[in-house]
């Protein structure tokens, strides 16, 4: 049988990131490479235009609608819209995501507020996980970002967010180059 | 009178950093040279706005006030030099360094906004079972709360009425519950509305204020949007399509 046909029907079965582990676990001794077999559906879908794409999230493929699609989605399934995060929400998962594994206290002294009611809601969403104790201080609890949350944020691992370094330069531009401008 | 025991605390408030760093930003300041007693100032400013219209603003705010006026203190004693003739650290420092600090995350939070944005419009098979939307009310607020801004507009409303009013003789009972009735009643009416048209030289301060406590809380339940062309300006006020 076509091994791209087993792999389109493995995507066709599940929502979770398929992984080449998955597919040598399906097939047995397998010798092929996902990321090639991906690479070939994604060709076949482009050249014959296509509503799906096959994307690298959270360290697996994932088959997705593109999103020029999402309208008749969200008609068909009324209740389909993905969570919206408040402020708090964002800014605290922004530091676990970039400090982690990382403790309430810190976030709170970074945030400068209380930080415990918005860590819950993270928790129960599962967008963030314990991930043990400081044996340093207090033996506070330490926080991490999920496979979860890469995959709603469409990231394959945390090393596809930009660093902060990079983020400060790249928010800061505009002010800088003034700077220089005055300079001369 | 507004009920005592009445007290808003929004979650999209976001902390003495953030109010810190609007101003720094509103006021195009050198991060590097903070002119504290302006800051201080403007800080002190806010709080007692939001201590007038009873909003719970937390134990940080005041915490971060008692900072201010200390590195304000400091800042008035003549300059220590050190046994080596280096002047000792600047007051500031500290406080530079936390508002850095909360600046780089603030960036990496826009950021991760706009990751989220571009990716939630894809969905995978069985995406709806996953995340369920009516589960998730309280991580939900609506689009980019200017609530400063709006506070602040209110605080000039407020300003504006003649003083001595004299409805606010009359021992009126306005809830914040009946504010929100009537606020939906225009709406279901006009469908929008600018925030001045509802409020005449003869209104109350008690109804000014229920009016304020009523749109905030029905921003915090996603129920109306707000939009300001310009800081301090008539706000403008429209349902959210649900």
């Amino acid at each position: 049988m076509n091994v791209k046909n087993i792999v389109e029907v493995l995507f066709h079965s599940t929502s979770s990131p398929l992984t080449q582990k998955d597919l040598n676990h399906v097939l047995g001794d397998n010798k092929m490479k996902l990321e090639d077999i991906v690479k070939d559906i994604n060709e076949e879908y482009e050249n014959s235009e296509k509503g799906l794409v096959i994307e690298k999230i959270s360290g697996g493929y994932q088959l997705l609608s593109k999103k020029e699609y999402h309208f008749y989605i969200e008609k068909l399934l009324k209740e389909t819209k993905k969570p919206r995060f408040s402020s708090a929400a964002m800014e605290t998962l922004s530091i676990i995501a970039y400090k982690q594994p990382v403790t309430r206290i810190e976030i709170e002294h970074i945030r400068g507020v209380d930080s415990s009611g918005v860590i819950k809601n993270l928790l129960d969403k599962g967008l963030i996980s314990i991930k043990g104790r400081d044996e340093n201080f207090g033996r506070a609890l330490l926080y991490k970002t999920t496979s979860m949350f890469l995959e709603l944020f469409g990231l394959d691992s945390l090393k596809d967010l930009p660093t902060l370094e990079e983020l400060t330069d790249l928010m800061e531009e505009g002010s800088q180059s003034t700077l220089i401008q005055d300079e001369n | 009178m507004i009920d005592n025991n009445y007290k808003i605390n929004l979650e999209n408030f976001q902390g003495p950093m953030d109010l810190l760093l609007y101003f720094i930003k509103r006021d195009r300041i050198d991060i590097y040279d903070i002119p504290i007693s302006k800051i201080a100032n403007d800080y002190l400013e806010y709080i007692s706005m939001m201590e007038m219209l009873d909003i719970d603003i937390g134990a940080e705010f005041i915490y971060m006030s008692t900072v201010l006026l200390q590195i304000k203190a400091r800042m008035l004693l003549p300059k220590v030099i050190g046994e080596d003739g280096e002047e000792i650290e600047d007051p500031r420092v500290d406080l530079v360094h936390r508002i850095l600090d909360y600046k780089r995350f603030k960036n990496a939070s826009k950021d991760l906004d706009y990751q989220y944005d571009s990716h939630k419009k894809k969905f995978s098979k069985g995406m709806e079972m996953k995340y369920d939307p009516s589960q998730d009310i309280s991580l939900y607020v609506s689009e980019d709360v200017k609530l400063f801004d709006l506070a602040r507009t209110f605080k000039n409303i407020l300003e504006a009425l003649p003083e001595n009013n004299e409805l606010d003789l009359v021992a009126d009972q306005i809830r914040v519950k009946d504010q929100i009735v009537y606020i939906n009643q225009v709406l279901d009416d006009k469908g929008e509305f600018m925030l001045t048209s509802l409020i005449t030289k003869e209104s109350s301060r008690i109804f000014v204020v229920g009016l304020f406590l009523a749109i905030l809380e029905m921003i915090r339940d996603n129920n109306i949007k707000f939009k300001q062309t310009e800081t301090f300006s008539d706000i403008h006020i429209s349902k959210v399509v649900k």
